[in-house]
């Protein structure tokens, strides 16, 4: 019998392990943590802050685009003028006189600059003002300028901002387009070896003789302190050397030369990383622009001329130096 | 008499397993699985009203009042052209109210956003709930 009552007591005393068993695991389980959730939210206040800051970056490029537009516009203008008081059929004046001249246009559309940026961030301002918003304004400033071989559009502010609950930011907002260009002579350079070859030839029967012109920019683009390198497309690459070669038929016409129409599409870019590109571009009708150079490389003077780059809207201006190098 | 033993005390180690599954896996374990979130209206719809660009006012309004369920809804928008000293370009507003029930909660809030073309987009939302 007693042997039998412990038989009679196996199934009981499995069940009873693996049902203690079964409640230690549910317990162990019920009080540990299986699923983690996170819900995403912040105080009314915080978001608000969030997307001012947001609110404030793209105004940042709005200003850099409009006023970087407006001061290249102006400039573009404003040396088409100064370019006519220049004699460029004295060679050994005519390059001090556009260098004058595109420093006083760098500073004339650096005011433009200034202009449109404080009458933008104004309006800002004022509407912002409008919804409650105190706000001070510490420094601004804004910076078009146009250089031997770079130039570079900038604007920057810091602002302090107390927002309807009393709370109070401040913001430092800087943006830049750097445009740094270079044009590789050595191909120039064989031509202008050939000087006295070529000045006692008949200019109109030298068919196929073209000018390669390599031209190496550097674009960056800094953007609250990231800064971005610019890979320079086939479109932006063209707009360069057209640019370029307007402002070189613009000084041929002056000149007295006959200017035919270039097509301004470069051979081939290339692309180096870290915003470097190459354009290289062969004029293809180059009989007057070569004579001119010569001219010019005669007397032993370098000659210069602004191109433009534009990068999502927003603008940026260098002037190239062609140098004589037998000035050395 | 043996057997008889064995089989009802199987039975009942059965049962007993089959009540504690019951009550710890239907009943306790459920509730592990519940959580409660609490998300900001507010941000919702600003995030609803980014997703398209030219919203009418009642368009705005039926919208929200669909999305949402405000009893409620006062929109107001204005677009002012920043380049151009401010000007304003459009400007829109509709209401919904509904005319037996007045709503008990209100709240007010003033969604801006500043376009690349330099429009800058004033939403006026005025909400209530019963």
């Amino acid at each position: 019998m007693r042997w039998v009552g412990i038989k009679a007591a196996i199934p009981i005393i499995i069940a009873s392990v693996v049902t203690l068993a079964l409640i230690v695991s549910s317990l162990y389980f019920i009080t540990s943590v299986n699923v983690r959730e996170y819900t995403v939210d912040a105080p009314y206040s915080v978001i608000e802050w969030i997307r001012i800051d947001k609110e404030l970056n793209e105004l940042t490029l709005l200003l850099l685009r409009e006023s970087s537009r407006a001061a290249d516009t102006l400039f573009e203008q404003c040396l088409e003028t100064e370019m006519d008081k220049i004699n460029f059929r004295n060679a050994d004046q005519a390059m001090n006189q556009l260098i004058n001249a595109v420093n006083y246009c760098s500073i004339q559309a650096d005011n433009e600059m200034d202009r449109v940026f404080n009458l933008v961030l104004n309006n800002w301002i004022d509407l912002k003002r409008k919804e409650g918003f105190i706000i001070v304004l510490y420094s601004k400033n804004s910076t078009y300028y146009v250089g031997n071989g770079y130039g570079y559009s900038n604007v920057f502010f810091r602002m302090g901002i107390l927002n309807l609950n009393g709370e109070y930011r401040v913001f430092i907002k800087n943006s830049t387009l750097y445009f740094g260009i270079a044009l590789d002579q050595s191909y120039i350079l064989q031509i202008n070896q050939k000087r006295g070859l070529l000045r006692r030839l008949d200019f109109t029967s030298l068919p196929g003789i073209n000018i390669t012109m390599i031209f190496e920019t550097e674009i960056l683009f800094n953007i609250g302190g990231t800064e971005y390198y610019v890979a320079l497309d086939r479109e932006s690459g063209e707009a360069v050397v057209a640019s370029f070669i307007r402002g070189l038929r613009g000084i041929l016409r002056r000149a007295g030369y006959s200017v035919e129409d270039y097509e301004a599409i470069p051979e081939a870019i290339f692309y180096f990383g870290e915003g470097y590109t190459w354009i290289v571009y062969q004029t293809d009708s180059t009989l007057d622009i070569l004579e001119y150079l010569i001219v010019f490389f005669g007397n032993r003077v370098s000659i210069g001329l602004t191109t433009n780059i534009n990068v999502d809207g927003v603008y940026a201006r260098a002037m190239v130096i062609l140098r004589n190098l037998r000035n050395r | 008499m043996k057997l008889q033993i064995f089989i009802i005390s199987s039975f009942i180690a059965t049962l007993l397993v089959v009540i504690v599954l019951f009550t710890y896996y239907i009943s306790a374990m459920a509730e592990t699985n519940i959580h409660l979130s609490q998300r900001n209206s507010l941000n919702d719809i600003y995030d609803f009203i980014k997703t398209r660009i030219n919203w009418t006012a009642r368009g705005l309004c039926e919208a929200l009042l669909e999305k949402f369920g405000f009893s409620y809804v006062n929109v107001s928008i204005t677009t002012y052209d920043i380049l151009k000293n401010n000007t304003i370009v459009y400007r829109d507003s509709a209401v919904y109210k509904p005319i037996d029930k007045q709503p008990v909660i209100k709240s007010t809030f003033i969604i801006t956003d500043l376009c690349r073309d330099g429009k800058y987009v004033e939403y006026v939302i005025e909400v209530g709930w019963d």
